[in-house]
């Protein structure tokens, strides 16, 4: 290698420059990818892992796709659910879909809201058509009776407790 | 495997590294495709028996083409302690990126929009219910989008005998490690050195996305499939540029196959490699071969367009149908959303200094190589973020920044492993004469 010669000049300026380029870019990485292996543990190794964890983390719900599952096996057969969430909150939205999810095959309807309130829509519900009403961070209409709590932030309803009306 | 052997047995030698790398690729596809054709006839153990049929019939008919064309396996080996050095490094990787996803929940993608596919048709004996393409309150979890991983995930759901969250996430290691070493094996093939292939493969997971963001490699999320298979399909065109023999416009016509099967944005993709293909075709004189081989794609295109059309599918709502209206209204999105997609690429939290290395290495690749192949690699890294950006020119979302934020980062995703083969071409520093390179 001979610094007269522009062939070898350009490769040793290759050389440093992607060497340097290549440590910054591991000095940068390396630390937050090595956050991601050490963080958590392995496990549960069960069949609603990612549920049951989620629901946990967000409602403090324990084997919460198991409570929630057996809670809407109670409700009547053939007849939507219907879920309420808040627009502007996405751990609400996501506990709106978890429940959709769960809650196959039967159909459901996810009703967001502006507010944490849902008294004008709960009013407007046809009760023949709807098993039950399924609050996620939302706040029931208080003329709507008890409910069936789901962890710390999920309210289902079932239908024959929301025919009253205030 | 049979598909792959298939595909390979022009072939004197055959790697068994990219003959597995590749088997585990189109395994996906052929199973995917092969559930959905077959459920729309059969459902329960007579579709699972169908396709395990067909499988074992494709594994022997590649088998017996390979003894019949005297083919031998043989597994590359690193020569040199570098060589070595690296090799261990990316089988340690590959390990690793087994433990972190085993470690890691389902993302919200990965869960609402995949898993959920795989779960219902898991209990409907194979078969997606018609009810779920028009069930307007699961629109969330998007019915439109295609099936390839939702029924890889149905078909290990059906041989374990439950849906489960927890051994569903072991799939996408395996696209990691295919995906690591066929971008060793392609960016060696390319740039005439093998350890430019190693070290690239050893840098890939580097990128903070791949295991802390929000649709990565640990998530279940098709965004890194994708992108494997978009890197392979472009790495054997790439290669076809230096080759007499057939077989990689071949696996460049299979992989085109299965792009907008994995994912609605596999349909840009696909028109991307379509383009460069062409190119690549006019330049080799194989028109008629790359006319054929975008007919597999075209046709799943198609006929999961037909198949939507016929479920009654929700209509997607992400997007407004593209007409000049909307794009006149539109035009004064460009600003914020080329502001949003630099504010990403600079955010060193998803990517360290990855886009600074991919952007030198393409001054490398148009402004010192200026070869076909450069242009070709340039081209489909550039265009596919030019098309995605411009398709928020028409997002519905109230909020257009917002779905940029959420969803650029993944999409970038997908050109990942095709700007690390860029850069091992501009480490390499030096145009491979198309008679010097490995075969």
């Amino acid at each position: 290698m001979n610094w007269r010669n522009l062939r070898d000049r350009l490769l040793i300026g290759h050389i440093i420059v992607w060497s340097s380029l290549l440590c910054l870019f591991l000095f940068q990485s390396a630390p937050i990818s090595t956050r991601a292996v050490l963080e958590n543990r392995i496990g549960p190794i069960e069949a609603n892992h990612s549920t049951d964890l989620y629901l946990q983390a967000l409602t403090g719900l324990q084997n919460g796709s198991q409570s929630v599952d057996e809670s809407l096996q109670s409700l009547p057969k053939g007849k939507r659910l219907l879920i309420f969430v808040r627009s502007d909150n996405s751990p609400s939205e996501f506990l709106g879909m978890l429940i959709a999810y769960l809650s196959w095959p039967r159909q459901v309807q996810i009703v967001k809201l502006r507010g944490t309130t849902a008294d004008e829509e709960v009013e407007a519900i046809a009760p023949a058509s709807v098993a039950g009403i399924v609050f996620c961070s939302v706040s029931p209409p208080t003329w709507l009776g008890k409910g069936i709590r789901l962890g710390s932030s999920i309210l289902l309803v079932p239908v024959p407790a929301s025919e009253a009306r205030p | 495997m049979g598909v792959t052997l298939l595909l390979l047995r022009s072939l004197s030698r055959l790697n068994l590294l990219e003959c597995g790398c590749l088997a585990w690729l189109f395994g996906v596809g052929v199973v995917s495709l092969l559930l959905w054709i077959g459920g729309t006839l059969v459902s329960g153990v007579i579709l699972q028996a169908i396709v395990t049929v067909a499988c074992l019939a494709l594994g022997v008919t590649g088998w017996r083409a390979k003894q019949r064309a005297g083919v031998i396996f043989e597994l590359p080996r690193p020569s040199g302690i570098t060589q070595w050095l690296l090799t261990i490094f990316v089988l340690l990787e590959i390990a690793t990126i087994f433990f972190v996803s085993a470690k890691h929940t389902l993302g919200w993608d990965g869960l609402l929009n995949w898993e959920i596919k795989a779960r219902y048709a898991f209990v409907n004996g194979g078969v997606l219910p018609v009810e779920y393409y028009s069930s307007a309150g699961r629109s969330f979890s998007h019915p439109e989008y295609p099936l390839g991983i939702p029924l890889t995930e149905l078909w290990l759901y059906m041989w374990i005998g439950e849906a489960h969250q927890f051994w569903i996430k072991t799939i996408f290691p395996f696209f990691y490690a295919a995906g690591a070493c066929l971008l060793a094996l392609i960016a060696t093939r390319i740039s005439g050195r093998c350890w430019v292939g190693l070290l690239i493969a050893a840098l890939f997971p580097f990128i903070p996305y791949f295991t802390s963001g929000p649709g990565g490699v640990i998530v279940g999320y098709v965004d890194f499939p994708v992108s494997i298979v978009y890197l392979t399909g472009l790495g054997y065109l790439l290669y076809s540029l230096s080759t007499r023999i057939e077989y990689p416009f071949y696996i460049y016509a299979s992989c085109l196959a299965l792009l907008p099967w994995l994912k609605q944005e596999g349909a840009i993709l696909w028109c991307v490699l379509v383009a460069l293909g062409l190119v690549v075709s006019w330049q080799q004189k194989k028109v008629r071969l790359f006319a054929v081989s975008i007919l597999p794609g075209l046709f799943v295109i198609i006929s999961w367009r037909l198949y939507l059309k016929l479920m009654d599918a929700v209509p997607p709502t992400d997007f407004s149908p593209l007409s000049v209206h909307a794009l006149l209204n539109s035009a004064h999105r460009v600003g914020p959303i080329c502001r949003t997609l630099f504010a990403e690429i600079e955010s060193t939290n998803h990517w360290g200094s990855f886009w600074l290395l991919t952007g030198l290495a393409l001054l490398y690749l148009l402004v010192l190589f200026r070869d076909i192949r450069s242009v070709v690699l340039a081209g489909a890294i550039l265009v596919p973020v030019m098309v995605y950006s411009s398709t928020y020119l028409f997002s519905a979302w109230p909020s257009y920044t917002a779905h940029v934020t959420a969803s650029m980062p993944r999409l970038l995703l997908h050109i990942v492993p095709t700007a690390w083969l860029a850069i091992g071409l501009a480490l390499s520093f030096r145009r491979v004469e198309p008679e010097k390179q490995h075969t």
